[in-house]
Order: C-alpha cells, then sequence, then structure tokens
C-alpha cells in the first residue's frame, strides 16, 4: 500500500510532530515505526509561499474544550484571588506583567505571549458567558456552537456566517482542524475537517492508477438515491474527493516555524494547540481561500491536579500563538489574520483542593494585528454569581461579533442581531 | 425465505452485533428472523458456547512511570479488542459492551492505565446485559472512572463535583432533570472512594475520607452509592434516558413516542438491559418493512464499520496502521473524546473520516487474500453477491454499483480496487 501524491496538509507522513489527537501522541512512535511505504512528494521549489492574492480576512478560533480556568489564564491581581486559589493560586510575582494594565498578569506558561501585549497585538475578554449556563459541559458547547442559548438550533454561528457571505460550495472557505466543530454546521455551506494531518491523503493499493481509484470513488457520489444520511454520505464522497484534489495542487509549504527563543514555561510541549495551529498557518500561506479556520484542542477540564495539567496547555497555547504569529508574518498574511479563544464556561472561582469544577463567565484571548490591545470586562471577585462563579457579564455573542466584524459581518444576520463589541478592534 | 427475511437477520447483525462472517447469513436462513433475534440477545439460554476474554493472556501489568509500557500495552489491548468484535460468536454481548462504552465515555488518555480500561471493559462485558441498577453502581466505583471523573480525589473535606454531575447528566437521568444542589448531594454522598495500588489496581471504600452526613438527592435522602443508585433509577427520567440512548443508536432517531413506550417497557422490567435491547431491535425489524422515511438509519461508526468489514473479509492490518489510520477517522476505542462519547451520527460524515476510512478500506482489500469470496466477487464482478456478503442482501444502490464497474478497471490484482470501493461506499457507512 502507497500514499499517494495526493497529500497531507502541512506535516509529513511520520513526520516529527504528533498528531492532533491526544491518543496520536502515544502511538506516535510505532506509527512511525510502522511499514507505510512512500510519502509525500517534496517540492522545494514552491516551498516559498506566495502572498498576495488576499480572497479577505481570516478568523481562527481555538476551541479550548473542557472549559479553561479564565482565572488562572489572565490572573487578577487581589487578595481575594488568594483567598479563593490557596494552593492554585499563582503567586503575584510570577506572573508575566501587563504593561499598562497593572491589575492583572498572565499565567507564567503565556510568556510568550508578553511580546503580543507589548505590540498591542493581544486583546482580553474576561467575564464571558451567556445566559441561565447550566454547568453542563454538552449545554454550554451547543449555545456557544449556535450562539443562540436556550433554543435549539440545526446551525452554528460561523455555518450561518458561511451560509450568508457565499454560495457556500467551497468546503475549503471553512477548515476544522483536530476534528469536526458543529459551530460550522451550515443550512447550505460545505466544510473540511481534518483529524490527524498526517493522514489526510488517499492511499491506492500496489497496481491500481490512483487518479482510476479516486474516480470510481468519486461516482459513489450520484446518483443521490434516499434522503437524509445517505445524502449526506454520497455529499461526504464529492467534498472529500475535491478537497484531496485542491490540497494536493495547492503545493503547501512544509516548514515549521521555529519554537520561540523563550517560550516560558521551561518545558514547552507541543500539544493540540501549537500542532493546529502550525496546520493553520500551512493553509493560510496556500492561499486556498479558506477564512474561517477552527482549532480544537481539549483537556480544560481541570477538576483535579490542575497545577501541573493547566501549566501545560496554557504553554501550548501561548507557545503555539505565538509560534504562529511568526509564520503568518513570515508568510505575509499577517495582517489578514485574528485568532480568538473560545471555552463552554470558566471554572469555578474557589478551588476544590487540587483543582476547580465547572463555573461561568471565562477569560478570552483577541490576537492579531486588528486587535486595540485593551482588557474588557472583569472578573470581579467581589461579586460572584450565586452559584460562587465569575459572572457572565458580556455575553458570548459579543465575542463573536468582534470575529464577523473582522470578517465584514453580516452580524445581525448571523447573531439574530448586533452586539457591543467593546471597542477591542482598532 | 424472502429477501426481506434475509435483510431482516443482516439488519439485526449490523445493529446489535458487528456483521457478518462469508456463509453465515446462509446458515442463518433455516432458523429464521425470530429464532435469531433470541439467540443474539440471549446467548446463555439458547446454549450459543461462550467466548474467551478477549484480553487474556494479555501483559498489562502497571508499571509506574513507563509510557513506553502503555503505549504498547493500549495498541495490545486496543488490537486485541478489535480482534474480539470482528470473531466473536456472540455479537450481542460485544455490541452491548461497546453502547456501554460510549455511554459511560472513558478514555486511556488520563486513566493512563490500559489494565483499568479492560477491568472497566469487562464489568461491561460482564453485566451490560442485565440490571442497569447494578451496571450503574459497578460503574460508580470502578477504578478507571474513579481516575477519569476524578470520584478518587473527591473527599470529605475536598468535594469533586465531576462525577456526581456526570453520573446524572449523562450516565443516568439527562440535563433538566436534577439541580445544582443535587450535583453537591450526589458527590458529597460520593465521596471516600480511592485506588488501591496493584496490577491491576483496585476500588475501595475510605470512611475517613467519606462525607457521612446524610443528604437530600431529588427527594431522597441519601448517604453512600448505594442510596445515590437507588434515588437515580427511581427517577422517571432515568428509563426515559437510557431507552433514547439505545433508540438513538440502534434506530437512529429521537421519535419520542417511541421512546416512551420503550421506556415504559424497560421500567415494567426492573430496567433490564436484555429487555430494553430486545424491544428497541423488535421496534426496527417492525420498521424495515415500512416506508424508506421510517427505516433506521444510522451513520456505521468507524470501529464497528472496521469490525464489520473484518468479519466479512476475513482480512486484518498491522495493528499500528490501524492505530494510525482509526485516529485519522476520530475513533480510537478506549479513547473517547470526551466523557459525552463520540459525537457520531453526521459527525461521521466529515471529510476527515471519509479520508480515513477509504484508506482503512483499502488496506484491508489489499490484505484480503484472493480465496476470499469477497473478493472473488468483487474480481468476478457479481455485485449482488457481493452485496450479501458485506451484509446487504438488498443489494448495492445505483451510484456504487457504477464506481465498482469503474474500479474494476483501474489496475491492480483482481477485485481488490472494487472491494476497497465497496466497503468505503455509503452503501456501508450509512445503514
Amino acid at each position: 500500500m502507497t500514499i499517494s501524491r495526493r497529500s497531507f496538509i502541512g506535516v509529513a507522513a511520520g513526520g516529527a510532530v504528533a498528531g492532533a489527537a491526544a491518543w496520536s501522541g502515544l502511538v506516535q512512535d510505532a506509527v512511525a515505526a510502522a511499514p507505510v511505504a512512500g510519502g509525500p512528494e517534496a517540492d522545494p521549489a514552491s516551498s516559498a509561499a506566495k502572498a498576495g492574492s488576499a480572497a479577505g480576512r481570516i478568523l481562527v478560533v481555538i476551541q479550548l474544550g473542557g472549559g479553561n480556568d479564565g482565572l488562572n489564564t489572565v490572573v487578577p491581581i487581589s487578595g481575594r484571588y488568594h483567598d479563593l486559589r490557596p494552593t492554585l493560586g499563582l503567586k503575584d510575582s510570577t506572573l508575566v506583567a501587563l504593561k499598562g494594565q497593572p491589575g492583572y498578569g498572565l499565567h507564567p506558561s503565556l510568556k510568550a505571549l508578553g511580546p503580543l501585549w507589548a505590540a498591542k497585538q493581544l486583546g482580553i475578554v474576561a467575564g464571558v458567558g451567556y445566559p441561565a449556563n447550566s454547568r453542563s459541559h454538552f449545554q454550554a458547547l451547543d449555545s456557544w456552537w449556535s450562539a443562540t442559548p436556550g433554543k435549539a438550533s440545526t446551525t452554528g454561528w460561523l455555518g450561518r456566517w458561511l451560509d450568508a457571505s457565499s454560495n457556500g460550495a467551497d468546503p475549503l472557505r471553512a477548515v476544522s482542524i483536530g476534528g469536526g466543530n458543529p459551530a460550522l454546521r451550515a443550512s447550505r455551506a460545505l466544510s473540511t475537517a481534518i483529524t490527524d494531518p498526517t493522514g489526510f491523503a488517499l492511499a491506492t493499493p500496489p497496481g491500481v492508477r490512483p487518479a482510476a481509484l479516486t474516480a470510481a470513488f468519486l461516482r459513489c457520489a450520484t446518483p443521490v438515491e434516499g434522503g437524509g444520511l445517505r445524502a449526506g454520505a454520497q455529499r461526504a464522497v464529492a467534498t472529500t474527493v475535491g478537497v484531496l484534489d485542491r490540497v494536493a495542487d495547492a503545493h503547501l509549504d512544509r516548514s515549521l516555524p521555529p519554537a520561540p527563543a523563550d517560550s516560558g514555561a521551561g518545558e514547552y510541549v507541543a500539544g493540540d494547540v501549537t500542532t493546529g495551529l502550525q496546520v493553520a498557518a500551512n493553509l493560510i500561506a496556500a492561499n486556498l481561500g479558506t477564512q474561517v479556520i477552527v482549532v480544537n484542542a481539549g483537556g480544560f477540564d481541570t477538576h483535579a491536579n490542575q497545577a501541573t495539567t493547566h501549566k501545560g496547555l496554557l504553554a501550548d497555547l501561548g507557545g503555539g500563538l505565538a509560534r504562529f504569529q511568526q509564520a503568518i508574518t513570515k508568510s505575509g498574511h499577517a495582517g489578514r489574520v485574528l485568532v480568538m479563544t473560545t471555552s463552554e464556561f470558566g471554572r469555578r472561582a474557589r478551588e476544590n483542593g487540587s483543582g476547580t469544577d465547572h463555573g461561568n463567565g471565562g477569560t478570552h484571548l483577541l490576537v492579531g494585528a486588528g486587535v486595540k490591545g485593551s482588557v474588557v470586562g472583569s472578573p470581579n471577585l467581589a461579586k460572584l454569581d450565586p452559584q460562587g462563579d465569575v459572572a457572565a457579564s458580556i455575553d458570548v455573542r459579543s465575542l463573536y461579533a468582534v470575529g464577523l466584524t473582522w470578517l465584514g459581518g453580516p452580524v445581525g444576520e448571523v447573531l439574530g442581531r448586533s452586539y457591543d463589541t467593546y471597542g477591542l478592534l482598532r | 425465505m424472502s429477501t426481506s427475511d434475509r435483510a431482516a437477520i443482516a439488519w439485526l447483525h449490523r445493529r446489535a452485533g458487528f456483521g457478518l462472517a462469508p456463509g453465515e447469513l446462509d446458515r442463518l436462513e433455516k432458523p429464521g428472523v425470530d429464532a435469531v433475534l433470541d439467540r443474539l440477545v440471549d446467548p446463555g439460554a439458547h446454549r450459543v458456547a461462550p467466548v474467551p476474554d478477549p484480553w487474556k493472556g494479555l501483559d498489562l501489568r502497571y508499571t509506574p512511570g513507563q509510557n513506553q509500557n502503555l503505549r504498547a500495552q493500549t495498541i495490545a489491548a486496543v488490537g486485541a479488542w478489535i480482534d474480539h468484535l470482528a470473531t466473536t460468536g456472540r455479537p450481542t454481548e460485544s455490541w452491548l459492551t461497546w453502547f456501554w462504552h460510549n455511554h459511560f465515555a472513558t478514555a486511556i488518555a488520563k486513566v493512563r492505565v490500559p489494565a483499568l480500561m479492560v477491568t472497566q471493559l469487562r464489568l461491561f462485558q460482564r453485566a451490560g446485559a442485565g440490571s442497569f441498577a447494578a451496571l450503574l453502581r459497578g460503574v460508580t466505583v470502578d477504578p478507571a472512572m474513579l481516575v477519569w471523573l476524578d470520584g478518587r480525589e473527591n473527599t470529605r473535606l475536598t468535594p469533586n463535583e465531576n462525577y456526581g454531575r456526570e453520573v446524572m447528566e449523562l450516565f443516568s437521568l439527562g440535563v433538566g432533570h436534577y439541580t445544582e444542589a443535587d450535583v453537591k448531594a450526589c458527590a458529597a454522598a460520593l465521596s471516600g472512594w480511592k485506588l488501591v495500588a496493584g496490577n491491576p489496581p483496585t476500588s475501595r471504600f475510605v470512611a475517613a475520607q467519606h462525607n457521612a452526613t446524610p443528604q437530600r438527592l431529588l427527594g431522597r435522602t441519601v448517604r453512600d452509592v448505594d442510596t445515590v443508585v437507588a434515588a437515580l433509577v427511581a427517577q422517571p427520567a432515568c428509563p426515559t434516558f437510557i431507552a433514547g440512548a439505545f433508540v438513538e443508536a440502534v434506530l437512529g432517531t429521537t421519535d419520542a413516542g417511541l421512546t416512551a413506550d420503550l421506556a415504559r417497557r424497560f421500567r415494567s422490567s426492573n430496567l433490564n438491559v436484555r429487555t430494553l435491547l430486545r424491544a428497541t431491535l423488535e421496534a426496527g425489524l417492525a420498521r424495515l418493512d415500512g416506508p424508506e422515511s421510517a427505516r433506521p438509519a444510522v451513520v456505521v461508526a468507524p470501529a464497528p464499520w472496521w469490525a464489520a468489514a473484518r468479519r466479512a473479509t476475513g482480512a486484518n492490518i498491522d495493528r499500528r496502521i490501524l492505530a494510525k489510520q482509526l485516529s485519522a477517522a476520530g475513533q480510537i476505542p478506549m479513547n473517547p473524546p470526551n466523557v459525552g462519547g463520540w459525537p457520531g451520527g453526521g459527525a461521521w460524515l466529515s471529510t476527515s473520516t471519509t479520508v480515513a476510512r477509504t484508506n482503512l478500506a483499502v488496506a484491508l482489500a489489499t490484505a484480503t487474500p484472493s480465496t476470499a469470496p469477497a473478493l472473488k466477487a468483487a474480481a468476478a464482478g457479481d455485485d449482488a453477491r457481493l452485496a450479501d456478503l458485506l451484509g446487504r442482501p438488498a443489494g448495492f444502490s445505483t451510484a456504487t454499483r457504477n464506481a465498482l464497474a469503474d474500479a474494476r478497471r483501474a489496475g491492480g490484482r483482481p477485485g481488490v480496487a472494487p472491494l476497497a470501493i465497496a466497503l468505503a461506499s455509503p452503501d456501508l457507512t450509512v445503514a
């Protein structure tokens, strides 16, 4: 069995970078040693990505799955914080200072974001949530994905933007990395999901002509028989074949940006965020017309052993973001890109011993040349909500309005009405 | 025997099992649909030979700090499980194990001890068809679950809500059927369960770490695991929630009327899982003969799809390649993405899953010997026979038949390309 030249996005098969799923890390050595013959063709001449042909602005959404602890991400400097977090509380002296914002400091693992704050390319929004949060991961995720809290929806907020801003026929306009993401569910618009970038290529049996096999596979797509799921499976065949063709023709830059000189934590590990953003940077450099990228990361549900776990997760986030900014600056696309984090909720203000339970308002980051570089909202520890959580004082949809405004709207059509963007963009 | 009876038997083996081996459908014709259903749902009562433990003989001894061991052991344990799914003579017991694995979704990514994952799966294998109350009690103090949802951190002085919330939201009642006060009460009553070192580690109750204050949970007084489980299964929401999960998994619908009907039968059986499964399958059989729009349709998840493909072809591939491709498909057994299990449904129609499934189909067809009936039928262009061997006695769709004709002209060893296309086709991924 050989892997055809319809190759991968960004990372060579069996390469040094772990796949996006956590388990990939576990099997990586075995996979590298596995007898997968062949490999992607290198084309060094085309490796210098061509900038220009700016097909519009790009929004990158990083989903911090599990509910990121906003209080230990952007730390409010106050005695009340240390009262609530006797063991998990980060010492003021270890925090990454934010010049001009003496009330806050970043988790030491986010040291790589210091230069972005100094360059006014980092925005911070605290107390983000939605009304009537049940503390359920899945209800919260539904609310965030749909942006219609309390009301079922068959579409996600990014899917509605795809529907509203194009004919929806190009699946590469939106790419979800590290698995699919329901925020991309649309009425019409197609999108692409990549779980493992090293496996995003079609294999061919020995002696079989790759183009002939692909063409035969494509014939499964028509004529459409039966409804619903069956038609969906047929559409998936056509979408997949089309996407692989275009990705194969794109001659993606496979070089990896170097790790930041000082990533801060001293034990920087490339996890879901770094790996996903690396694929994102390569996609952007390839100019495939991609405007929305979702990077799915997990592990933020830190009920226990949070100090160690969260340190590693934030090192991945901070280091990955810094690397990503370097890469898109190098490829000449930095001016087009806005990055934002999302997560289903923040965590309880008071620690439970070694971790934190489900909470309410969260803190989110915006990164890019378009942000003003401000801190908006507050994790007001003096006025927690009745459950003892940071209140949700800024609606999720305000965060989304920032992203949608960056993309050129229409905000009202996607979110039902306009929302305050708190001057977060320049 | 009519085609529709043959189709019904194949459907039962798709939904309550992992497909059919060559010749199996022919052998099952004579006993008929009712007898097949009886044997599937209650193999012990019908003298179906017991099957060996899937992990028997594997060295899963835990050595602290040895990540290399973890990697090799995980691949071995997952591989042994898939081998079992592809060959077991009691497929429904294993289907229930798979179902409960997704329902009580626990992942090696956090548990990090393959022997504990195996302990939990053995619980499902052993108790998955009996009383739901007993199963829920077993899961609540299962060592892997105590790691996965932090029960072992839940003590009198440091209550941890993780399990207390998810046991109601995802395992027994569904969101909206409890309050935040219930979450806290549930956590308090379940405090004090710890892990005991050993090979494999086990769990035990430590009274000194238990919050002995009686709690009010869902209108009852509870103080320990037994009273908590009794309070949960006494809720009317419990049979409805579990029946809903079966209806969705087996029939691909959220039909409230059907769910309520099955929940009633489940409840009157004192929450006997075998009763619920049987009722769900009977509802599916009734719908098979109905109009197209009412026929049960689900997207087959990558791992069960793979097990059925192996059963039909008799072939296998290197476990390390399998691990990589299942990871790309988004479904490594023993490693669901979170406590909600795999997203399922339309999520399995993504580009990433389609690519990985196609690659697995190519690898399996390449590994299928020329003597295998499926490969022979694929090479000969006998689409009806190939469809039957792949568990679709009603035949392929027009689109797939066209694709198979083209694939036969794509070169390579005769039959390999069309077999790969057939396995990857929408006819096999949605059924």
